[in-house]
């Protein structure tokens, strides 16, 4: 009962049978499954499309928060007589900040006017006496969550005499966002528990179903490996299509809630604009609801003929 | 508990001169060999006790005795369907007994079974019965559809191929058992009880098939 080494086409065509009769049993299987593989399919389908949309959301509030954070960026308004140059540099060597900009007392002063229409900049000082400004200092810091602790450092620096960012907003998004992943942990979670469920209740009455068969195929020499590798490819396959429908509903309501957006005001414009994924989470997406669909599957089928196969 | 001793040992009776003469030839290719086989069910006290046998290739072993007598679990110890409680049972050197997994899975595909009740599936046709056997055993489609049709017509089945079991008679399903068993070119062949739900002519047909199957030599 020694093991021979094929010769390499003899291999080859012993391979191919191997793929072509698992493939076909698992269709086998399948077919037979009826209504049940709708059961199946359907709860990792929803599985699947609630840790999507959760996951495209995470990254969707997360890019608004980064768009946000650009602009919502720490602005730290200097005491009279402190020129802008002078905290620069101490405020440039805060781990968190990105970049400082100095925007001098003229500079601001000058922009100002523009923006309220006036052109006689020269006119408007000496109407006021001086400039009444300060210099002020545009610090953006490395990430969203760094805003708050970034801005109370500021405030605490002698010769700072007020910050002023949107705390709250960014506050409540990021809150927001940290309680929405909670939330679909954990129903993500509750939801994988009852697509393995149900997989394994599919897969054993099949495996039930063909009992008969099963028993022959022992009594004649079939490998463990041989008999059940079809229902645990079943069970994948089960994963595969819930990932696939899943993914494909995910597309379908993002096209319709940016096609929604593109109609309403230049804010809601701006906000659909957001929704929009970067090439790697476009990627990543559709792979993630795969992997982890066929994990549900793999896992729900190996349950179902866990018993049967160690008997 | 009584009867079954009886009867276990009328079985071994039966062997005792099959055992002398095996002992006296030359090394056996390919054998069974019981010694001291034990196996008591609890919920019936039915079984053997202290079988010992000895079988060489070629050999043609008839096994009778009434209902219980243990003649379906000698087939199940030696297919290792079923484990000894004393004693081991050896096929071609390798304690059966021992064997799990795929290592009894490649014992079980040197051997051929016929069951009592046939164990035909039902939705599948005579050919896909048995080259359903071939099938599990990871054969090519080209080596199935090869060795199908001579089986078939050693069985007188192959106008009946087509057929699903349902459709055949008590005598041909056996016939189709017997393909089923056959058709990997077993080392070893058990048949259990292969004429017991059979009429008399069918009886003689199928023992007639077992006969020539024998005398192709190569098969215990």
């Amino acid at each position: 009962m020694k093991a021979q080494r094929l010769p390499k086409s003899q291999g080859l065509k012993l391979f191919t049978t191997n793929a072509n009769y698992l493939l076909q049993e698992t269709l086998r299987g399948l077919l037979r499954g009826g209504w049940m593989n709708w059961a199946a399919i359907s709860t990792v389908t929803v599985l699947l499309f609630l840790l999507g949309m959760s996951l495209q959301t995470s990254w969707q509030i997360t890019g608004l928060l980064g768009q946000m954070g650009s602009r919502l960026e720490v602005t730290a308004y200097l005491q009279p007589d402190i020129p802008g140059q002078e905290l620069q540099s101490t405020i440039a060597q805060f781990p968190d900040v990105s970049s400082v900009t100095v925007i001098s007392k003229d500079q601001a002063w000058q922009e100002l006017l523009q923006d309220l229409g006036t052109t006689d900049v020269a006119g408007a000082t000496e109407g006021l006496g001086e400039n009444p400004l300060v210099d002020s200092l545009k610090v953006r810091a490395k990430s969203a969550d760094k805003v708050t602790s970034l801005a109370t450092k500021i405030a605490r620096l002698r010769g700072v005499e007020s910050v002023q960012y949107l705390d709250e907003a960014l506050q409540q998004l990021n809150q927001l966002n940290r309680w929405f992943g909670r939330l679909s942990l954990g129903v993500v979670a509750l939801l994988t528990l009852t697509a393995i469920a149900v997989i394994t209740t599919t897969i054993r009455l099949i495996v039930i179903a063909r009992s008969q068969e099963i028993e022959v195929m022992t009594l004649v020499g079939a490998t463990t490996t041989w008999i059940y590798l079809p229902f645990i490819l079943q069970g994948i396959t089960f994963g595969l299509a819930g990932g696939l429908i899943a993914w494909g509903a995910i597309m379908i309501s993002r096209q319709i809630l940016q096609s929604t957006f593109a109609r309403q005001a230049s804010f809601l414009q701006t906000l659909g604009q957001g929704l929009n994924l970067n090439n790697w989470q476009t990627l990543a997406l559709p792979l993630i609801l795969l992997g982890f669909g066929s994990l549900v599957g793999l896992m729900g089928s190996l349950f179902a003929v866990r018993r049967f196969a160690l008997k | 508990m009584t009867q079954a001793i009886v009867h276990s040992a009328k079985i071994t009776s039966a062997w005792q001169g099959r055992q002398a003469k095996v002992e006296t030839s030359a090394i056996p290719q390919y054998t069974v060999q019981l010694r001291g086989v034990s196996k008591i069910y609890a919920e019936t006290k039915f079984g053997l006790t202290d079988v010992n046998l000895n079988l060489r290739q070629g050999d043609f072993l008839f096994v009778t005795g009434p209902s219980g007598a243990g003649k379906t679990t000698l087939m199940k110890l030696v297919y290792g369907a079923e484990t000894a409680d004393q004693g081991e049972v050896k096929v071609a050197g390798v304690n059966v007994g021992l064997l799990k997994g795929n290592r009894l899975s490649h014992l079980r595909r040197q051997l051929g079974v016929v069951f009592q009740d046939y164990k035909l599936i039902p939705r599948w046709t005579v050919a896909e019965n048995v080259a359903f056997v071939l099938k599990s055993q990871g054969v090519p489609k080209s080596e199935i559809e090869r060795r199908l049709l001579p089986t078939l017509k050693l069985v007188g089945l192959h106008q009946r191929a087509d057929c699903f079991p349902s459709q055949l008679s008590g005598g041909e399903q056996q016939r189709a058992s017997i393909a089923r068993a056959i058709v990997g070119s077993p080392k070893l062949l058990l048949a259990d009880e292969p004429t017991g739900n059979l009429d008399q002519d069918n009886a003689y047909q199928v023992l007639g098939i077992l006969k020539n199957l024998i005398a192709s030599g190569s098969r215990l």
